[in-house]
């Protein structure tokens, strides 16, 4: 999963800027390599162009919802092995069981994950990052 | 004559028979007077009938002969007799203007002619007629006047009887015929066009209508089939009450009208109706209820003129369908009434329902607003508190736990409004399950003991252990969980909590008993309202969101129980939960 550098990519998918600022801010100090998309869009160009490690996908994102943007990272050989994890603020069940049937690894809830819980969970999820 | 009454016999009671009673009598008058031929002819208004007659040496011949008045005319002895009432004798008949008769007629030398009145009105005639050169004496003729009237006057009695026994049976078909229309339960258009149709058939007139009255109209209520020329224009002026016009009175007064064109030529009221009819004769009877006028019922065109039996039958029928119109109004009144409250509950259930979904989206979006800046303030206080983002200076990093605290409390508000409003949206929408009480009791009280219970407090379940209802096990859970929460933020000094469960009338009741601080009276009909904080609550430093028992009643109203409360300032308080247990799988076992 780890390319030869020992680099870990994130792709960290959220509109709004402060709180994708504050994630990166946490998982850069964890070494991590971290890159921001605000849009859907966004998200799929950087998806095929960096191919990261591991996607955080928020779902309310102007013009294209995150389920579609998740649908279309699936639809694509490029992108569909890429692991997704849902990061919002909606906690709706449907919407969690939604995404599970798309295909999304997990669903965190922001509030409920301050940027260490993020952290812990990227790095149980993959590996932790050469120290650089 | 009082021998020739007593030999006749005649009868004048019994129906049926005055066609023998008067055959017996002419053929008692011929063969006492000797004549040669006599008959009997009865004369009405058209028409001359011969009824009985007797020929020497032969059979009875003519009976049922009518001749037109006209022939009366030609026969100078005939016409005397009838125009002056008096007996008249003479010589032969004029024999040449009906072939048929001619051979009766053939050698008569002598008539007498004998005219029989009841009243001003000669009703009938006897004819005696002989062929041997004897003329009548007045005195042969005498009592045969007074026997002849007895005669007719059996007659006239057996054609009372007749016409009464025809008005008997055209009266019974009236009423079978109408009954069935009023039992039909048609809608009102077919049935008044039906009731008219059978009108015109009943009072053998062209057409009948029903006229409804419309302000200084009346507007007829279908169109008669084959009207003619009153298909143009289906209404007629209606003369307002008190005016001494024909149909003021029909229509206000309750009498009848009834006009042929040579009455209606000296009265322009009249003739006007006529005129708007296009009618040679009408008869109007009134169409009322009990109070109401509303309006007429009109025959026309008669086959041979209105008759007092055709008043009779037309009254029943507008005083039936008076009675039909009645229900159709009542019907109607009712439908709408019943209509419009429909409506009413309809568009407020709709507005209540949509004011719900606007609440319930508004505090879903609210929600999920609020939550982006706690994550924020959240996030960046919990990295202040780890040192992610370096050493704080001793002040600061003793607020900085105050804060997060703050911001918790904060969070936890914002999950129950969250789950409130999603519990609230899907309360109409349960997914109903066999739920078992115990089960669940201890599900809810391993998790209150695992979290917010303490060490300070016991919490108990008692239950028979067999305890199913059909219920949404997801929303039980809450209400539980609500009520087990309550009891511990209420009991802050500890002791015992206890969920009691029990079977009472068809009704599975859990209670959730505590020994805490208790609800003043005050605050008891706060207690279930959204937000409804209560004032001792706030005091004693109880933190809560005032959604939990709000959202805990309306989903046991959803599941088909109540929740109630009963509680003591400084005792604690129990809350009973009520579920139906109808339906449910009860277990046998008793739990371990």
């Amino acid at each position: 999963m780890l390319d030869a550098s020992g680099e870990i990519r994130l792709l960290l998918v959220d509109d709004d800027a402060d709180v994708a600022e504050m994630y990166e801010l946490q998982l850069s100090a964890h070494g991590y390599q971290v890159s921001i998309a605000r849009t859907g869009a966004e998200a799929i160009d950087m998806a095929r162009s960096a191919a990261p490690h591991l996607i955080y996908l928020d779902l309310g994102l102007p013009g294209m919802h995150g389920f579609e943007v998740l649908a279309h990272l699936r639809s694509e050989p490029d992108t569909r092995d890429i692991p997704v994890v849902i990061l919002t603020n909606f906690s709706e069940p449907e919407l969690i069981e939604r995404s599970r049937a798309l295909g999304a690894r997990d669903y965190l809830v922001k509030a409920h994950t301050p940027p260490a819980a993020l952290a812990a969970a990227t790095r149980n999820r993959l590996l932790a990052p050469k120290a650089s | 004559m009082t021998n020739l009454a007593r030999t006749v016999k005649v009868d004048l009671v019994s129906p049926g028979d005055a066609h023998q009673i008067m055959g017996r009598l002419v053929r008692f008058a011929a063969e006492n007077l000797d004549v040669d031929r006599c008959t009997l002819t009865s004369l009405d208004q058209n028409v001359l009938r011969v009824e009985a007659s007797y020929e020497r040496g032969g059979e009875p011949d003519f009976v049922g002969h009518e001749y037109e008045m006209t022939w009366l005319e030609r026969q100078p002895l005939l016409l005397e007799a009838v125009t002056t009432g008096a007996i008249v004798t003479g010589g032969g008949f004029d024999n040449a203007t009906d072939p048929a008769l001619r051979p009766a007629l053939l050698d008569v030398r002598h008539t007498a002619i004998v005219p029989l009145s009841i009243g001003e009105t000669v009703g009938a005639v006897l004819i005696l007629s002989r062929k041997t050169d004897r003329p009548f004496a007045a005195i042969e003729l005498e009592g045969l006047q007074q026997l002849g009237l007895l005669a007719v006057l059996a007659l006239r009695n057996a054609r009372l009887v007749d016409d009464l026994r025809t008005s008997q049976h055209r009266g019974l078909d009236s009423l079978t015929l109408m009954s069935r229309h009023v039992a039909s339960s048609m809608e009102p258009a077919a049935f008044f066009e039906k009731m008219s149709e059978t009108v015109a058939g009943l009072a053998q007139a062209g057409h009948a209508a029903f006229w409804q009255l419309a302000g200084d109209e009346l507007v007829a209520m279908h169109q008669p089939a084959d009207a003619g020329a009153l298909t143009r224009d289906m209404r007629l002026a209606a003369p307002p009450p008190g005016s001494t016009e024909g149909l003021s009175r029909v229509i206000y007064s309750g009498q009848a009208l009834r006009i042929s064109k040579p009455e209606a030529d000296d009265d322009p009221h009249l003739e006007a109706v006529l005129m708007s009819m296009h009618a040679t004769d009408v008869l109007a009877v009134p169409w009322r209820t009990a109070a109401v006028p509303l309006g007429i019922l009109t025959a026309w065109d008669s086959a041979s003129g209105f008759t007092d039996q055709d008043e009779w039958i037309m009254r029943l029928a507008a005083r039936a369908s008076a009675l039909v119109w009645q229900g159709y109004e009542a019907e109607h009144r009712a439908a709408d009434l019943q209509a419009a409250e429909l409506d009413r509950l309809e568009a407020h259930a709709t507005r209540m329902a949509e004011l719900e979904r606007q609440k319930t989206e508004f505090l879903q979006l609210a929600s999920h607003e609020l939550r982006a800046p706690m994550t924020l303030v959240s996030g960046y206080l919990s990295m202040l508190e780890e040192g992610s983002l370096g050493v704080l200076p001793e002040q600061a990093a003793r607020v900085v736990p105050l804060m997060t605290a703050r911001m918790r409390h904060m969070g936890q508000l914002v999950d129950r409004m969250l789950t409130t409003s999603r519990m609230e949206l899907r309360a109409g929408n349960l997914d109903i399950r066999d739920v078992d009480l115990d089960a669940l009791a201890r599900t809810v009280s391993d998790s209150a003991a695992s979290t917010v219970l303490g060490a300070h407090r016991t919490l108990a379940v008692h239950s028979p252990g067999h305890l199913h209802v059909r219920a949404d096990p997801e929303q039980l859970e809450t209400i539980l969980g609500n009520l087990v929460s309550n009891a511990v933020k209420y009991s802050p000094d500890g002791g015992e909590i206890r969920i009691d469960i029990r079977e009472e009338a068809g009704w599975a009741v859990v209670d959730v008993i505590d020994h805490g601080l208790g609800i003043a009276d005050e605050d008891l009909p706060k207690l279930f309202q959204p937000f409804g904080r209560l004032q001792s609550a706030v005091s004693a430093g109880i933190e809560g969101t005032g959604l939990g028992l709000h959202l805990s009643r309306s989903l046991a109203v959803a599941n088909g129980g109540t929740i109630e409360v009963t509680s003591r300032r400084g005792e604690g308080s129990t809350f009973t939960l009520r579920l139906p247990i109808r339906g449910a799988r009860q277990a046998g076992s008793v739990h371990a």
